[in-house]
């Protein structure tokens, strides 16, 4: 009985998790978001609008300190600031995204084809040069599990827009497989 | 052999999260270096500090089992003897009846034990009248509250939270404010009075938001803020 019942305080609950995630993060946010506003008002806006997401999907976050968890949160507070840009600069071209896209799947090459010739580092080198926008539509989608309305509300884009972003990067891998001679047959 | 479809795409995938957590991993490792702290404005812990409060209503049974062993003497019934004149007179009534204040040794803890369920969160609720010089300079939504800042023209600031107050709990420091009842308007407000920097807060429930104002101004005008606050549905 005892066990029980102290087994329950040592679970943290949402709160403690959200207050341990906030206190390790905050500067690193803060750094992430100046990268790109410049501004440190607009920082910490983006930084509160960032936690307040976090705040949302605190429940689907096991551990609150870890690398997973840190990569979430460098997701989120770096879209956050682009929307954020985007709302200060109205004026600048920034190409929107394609609003009109229909759904379908990127079919990909024969992976023991691929690997028999190419590693993993191959993939690694595209993801990696991808644009960030398609990268972390694809994370939130692979690595932690969110559908296309979870990430776009992430995101702060329409569901349309989340499902091309993950077409979009799906496409740019296959195509640069493709430029070295792994077709889909 | 050749995979099937389906094989080669669930494959994909699996090679797709790896070549992610690698390029995540890279980007922290660059990220993460000689990160300085920064000093963050008063405005943003006071946010942080809203929005960490408005978190945990509806916390389970279990974590409410993890305070009592912390305990606490509760005022439910003092603030029942108190203000039992008021019991005849419904309104008032419900709301008393459902706010808990529990006092500790470093703060106090107001619980409101009701039901929000099938309420419309109203997001229009605003102050309909201010100390002369300050201005709403920003209104922060939190889905289960809203938290507007006021500004003066010397840079004072005045914050109005409300949120529904199902479930919730407000928590106020005691060691460093004088506490006092106020009862107008058949409403109950909770007074603090700050001892070290003026920044006064006043607390109360309506028997569906609970609200509460922090600024550096004087009981009479935080109580007239509170009996002006308006809302445009």
């Amino acid at each position: 009985m005892i066990s029980f019942f102290l087994a329950l305080i040592d679970e943290p609950n949402d709160k403690e998790k959200f207050i341990e995630i906030y206190n390790h993060y905050k500067n690193m946010m803060h750094r992430k978001a100046m990268c790109i506003l410049h501004n440190t008002a607009l920082a910490e806006e983006a930084v509160q609008e960032s936690f307040l997401k976090i705040a949302k999907n605190i429940s689907k976050i096991s551990s609150p300190v870890c690398s997973k968890t840190a990569s979430f949160i460098v997701i989120i507070v770096r879209n956050t600031s682009y929307d954020i840009l985007r709302t200060e600069n109205p004026n600048d071209s920034v190409p929107l995204d394609d609003d009109t896209f229909v759904s379908s799947n990127v079919e990909m090459p024969d992976i023991d084809k691929v690997f028999s010739n190419i590693g993993i580092s191959f993939v690694l080198d595209i993801i990696n040069e991808m644009d960030n926008k398609y990268r972390d539509a694809l994370a939130l989608k692979h690595l932690y599990g969110y559908n296309s309305s979870e990430i776009a509300k992430l995101l702060g884009i329409t569901e349309k827009n989340a499902e091309m972003r993950i077409y979009r990067a799906k496409a740019i891998l296959k195509a640069r497989l493709e430029e070295n001679g792994y077709a889909v047959k | 052999m050749p995979l099937s479809r389906g094989a080669n795409e669930r494959l994909w995938d699996a090679v797709i999260k790896e070549a992610l957590i690698e390029s995540m991993n890279r980007e922290l490792d660059e990220t993460e270096q000689n990160i300085e702290p920064h000093n963050f404005s008063s405005q943003f812990e006071h946010n942080m500090n809203k929005l960490i409060k408005s978190m945990g209503r509806k916390e389970k049974a279990q974590t409410i089992g993890k305070v009592i062993g912390k305990f606490a003497v509760t005022a439910a019934t003092v603030m029942g003897i108190m203000f039992c004149g008021l019991l005849t007179q419904q309104e008032v009534y419900a709301a008393v009846g459902n706010v808990i204040r529990n006092i500790f040794s470093t703060h106090d803890k107001y619980t409101y034990q009701g039901s929000s369920e099938n309420m419309t969160f109203d997001d229009t609720i605003r102050l309909g009248y201010v100390p002369e010089g300050y201005e709403l300079r920003s209104v922060y939504y939190m889905g289960n509250g809203n938290l507007l800042t006021y500004e003066s023209k010397d840079g004072h600031n005045l914050y109005f939270d409300y949120s529904f107050a199902e479930n919730s709990s407000i928590t106020i420091d005691n060691e460093t404010h004088s506490y006092k009842e106020i009862f107008k308007n058949n409403k109950l407000y909770y007074f603090y009075k700050s001892e070290l920097d003026d920044l006064n807060t006043l607390i109360w429930f309506d028997g569906k938001y609970e609200y509460s104002i922090d600024a550096q101004i004087s009981e009479d005008e935080i109580i007239k803020i509170a009996e002006n606050i308006k809302s445009s549905k």
